[in-house]
């Protein structure tokens, strides 16, 4: 579920990003309709899930982003880049955990899922996404 | 309880980490995180002084350990202190200033940070586009970095070598910064200095700075001689692990397609060259059993090269997110040893400009630890002639000045390149992702 839904800010940028990032429209009805909480970051462009879920007794820092590559070779594909903001307000840091992409014709139900356990568990290195690319020839756009 | 030396606290805040209290205006007052390189910059930089030096640290803050850690940051007055929650001390510390130049771009309008940063006083740079470990699938990448993870997302995919020059030449203007680290991952075919040579090249005649080359090693020593005459005035070998089953298990791609042996050769040979002190083998420490890396320790200064002993850090992100923070007291001892290794060694520490690392803790952080007794005085007065003596010789080295090598072609005469056996085959059922694209 996405918390924040509500918000008149978060259903607009919900609406612009299915406009643009057709291939990922089943991972955004995915997150929309799981048990586990998430919100959509107002702070950042684009669609960044931040997810919710505790991860023991710690705050879960795992966030979905999911953005089109706009430069190399992969020009034009969508892709979801995993990643922990910084725990330092004024940080620029993203902590990667690398980057899936994601087939035009959108993809499977499987690696929807695999992909939201991968966050609701905090990136636990057991659930890692079978086609996780944790290194990649293109800059993540902020 | 006993308060903590300069040397100490350094020590202790990269065993446990500081979490960041009431009072801190880290905005405004620090340099921004950020986590370049193998990940281990991802800390809150922050100065210790003290009588015989200040010391640098890059203290971890983002890391899961750090939630438990006793140390606590708090901004008092516009002045900070480290509080130690368990001993009830307090350190009083000082926050390095942001450079401007962080917040500038290069003429072809790439933001300055993210071609290099400050690391302590010398400036780092992460040349060339990732580390080929991590383009394979299994991942070869060692299991305590995050290189992979981070070129593309916190840095730049290329370093154009205008925007270095740009960048060099702002830090050495603000900063008076006298060495540019030069670093690179894996690069196949025994390229890595190939990559590396024109950057040396550019910055000794254009900018007028110390050069330090860390990539993985070439068996083809002569390269090492042609980077020389290129103007590298400094090679680090980063072997991470003395015991060979550690080495083989943590960094999987320095074993398949380097060997230990090439690394410990191409460290040997560079040390013999250059003479005392110019060149460093980088080992992890909290790792390895603590007697492994004692013998590190041995076996480097023993060459005549100067130990650089990192304290592990559990990086986000890496294979080894979850495994410990090392013990303090070990991590004393070990440096402890580290400086008098040096010293029965005659290594000669702390002689060149300005080069203070925020990172680990180097064998010249590590003067405080021990007792000073005689021998301790006498070595500081061997220390301190030293850095009389090389004074002038580093005064040219820091103008820019004409190198003879040509990083274009290698010299006449070089051996033909060996790839084997140093460098091995890709291990069975490994692809090269680079060049597949799903």
């Amino acid at each position: 579920m996405i918390q924040n839904l509500r918000e008149p800010h978060v259903t607009n940028r919900l609406l612009e990003g299915r406009e643009t990032l057709c291939p990922a429209l089943s991972l955004l009805d995915a997150i929309a309709e799981d048990r586990e909480p998430f919100a959509l970051r107002l702070e950042s462009p684009g669609l960044e899930f931040q997810a919710l879920s505790p991860v023991g007794p710690h705050p879960n820092r795992a966030v979905l982003k999911i953005f089109r590559i706009d430069e190399g070779p992969l020009e034009g594909r969508t892709a979801v880049f995993f990643f922990k903001k910084s725990r330092i307000p004024w940080s620029h840091d993203r902590h990667s955990y690398g980057v899936c992409l994601l087939p035009p014709s959108g993809p499977t139900p499987g690696e929807v899922e695999e992909w939201i356990e991968f966050a609701t568990t905090g990136f636990h290195p057991d659930h890692r996404p079978a086609r996780l690319r944790q290194a990649f020839t293109f800059t993540v756009p902020e | 309880m006993e308060r903590l030396n300069p040397g100490e606290l350094k020590i202790a805040l990269f065993c446990r980490g500081l979490r960041i209290g009431p009072g801190c205006n880290l905005e405004e007052d620090a340099r921004f995180l950020s986590r370049t390189r193998a990940g281990l910059g991802s800390g809150l930089d922050l100065v210790i002084p003290g009588d015989l030096k200040d010391l640098w640290v890059n203290v971890p803050v983002e890391e899961d350990f750090v939630e438990d850690s006793p140390f606590l940051l708090i901004g008092r007055q516009g002045t900070y202190w480290v509080r130690d929650g368990e001993s009830r001390n307090e350190y009083e510390i000082e926050i390095p200033n942001q450079p401007n130049w962080y917040a500038a771009k290069t003429s072809k309008g790439t933001p300055m940070y993210r071609v290099g940063v400050l690391q302590g006083t010398y400036l780092g740079i992460y040349v060339s586009n990732s580390c080929s470990f991590w383009h394979h699938s299994p991942s070869m990448g060692c299991k305590f970095c995050t290189t992979g993870l981070n070129v593309g997302v916190n840095e730049i995919v290329e370093k154009d070598i205008e925007d270095v020059v740009e960048v060099a030449r702002a830090a050495k203007a603000e900063n008076g910064i006298t060495f540019v680290h030069l670093n690179s991952g894996f690069a196949a075919k025994d390229r890595s200095l190939d990559v590396i040579a024109p950057y040396v090249k550019t910055l000794k005649e254009r900018v007028g700075v110390l050069t330090g080359v860390q990539v993985t090693p070439s068996p083809n020593h002569w390269k090492y001689d042609w980077l020389l005459d290129c103007g590298a005035d400094h090679f680090s070998f980063c072997y991470e692990f003395h015991n060979p089953q550690v080495f083989a298990q943590a960094c999987p791609g320095k074993e398949k397609f380097i060997g230990q042996r090439t690394f410990l050769n191409a460290l040997e040979y560079t040390a013999k060259k250059m003479g005392p002190g110019r060149v460093s083998g980088e080992i992890i420490a909290g790792v390895e059993p603590l007697e492994d890396t004692l013998r590190a320790i041995d076996y480097i200064a023993g060459l005549g090269a100067f130990p650089t002993v990192c304290i592990f850090r559990p990086t986000l992100g890496s294979e080894m997110e979850r495994y410990p923070s090392p013990h303090y007291n070990d991590m004393r001892l070990v440096m402890e040893y580290m400086w008098d290794a040096c010293r029965r060694n005659g290594i000669l520490i702390g002689v060149a400009p300005n080069i203070e690392v925020s990172l680990v803790v180097t064998p010249d952080d590590s003067r405080y630890l021990p007792k000073r007794t005689m021998a301790w005085h006498v070595y500081e007065m061997k220390l301190k002639a030293a850095k009389r003596l090389a004074r002038p010789l580093f005064s040219k080295e820091l103008r820019p000045h004409l190198v003879k090598g040509d990083p274009t072609r290698y010299p006449a005469g070089a051996s033909p390149l060996k790839i084997a056996p140093g460098l091995a085959p890709w291990p069975e059922g490994s692809r090269d992702m680079s060049s597949t694209i799903r």
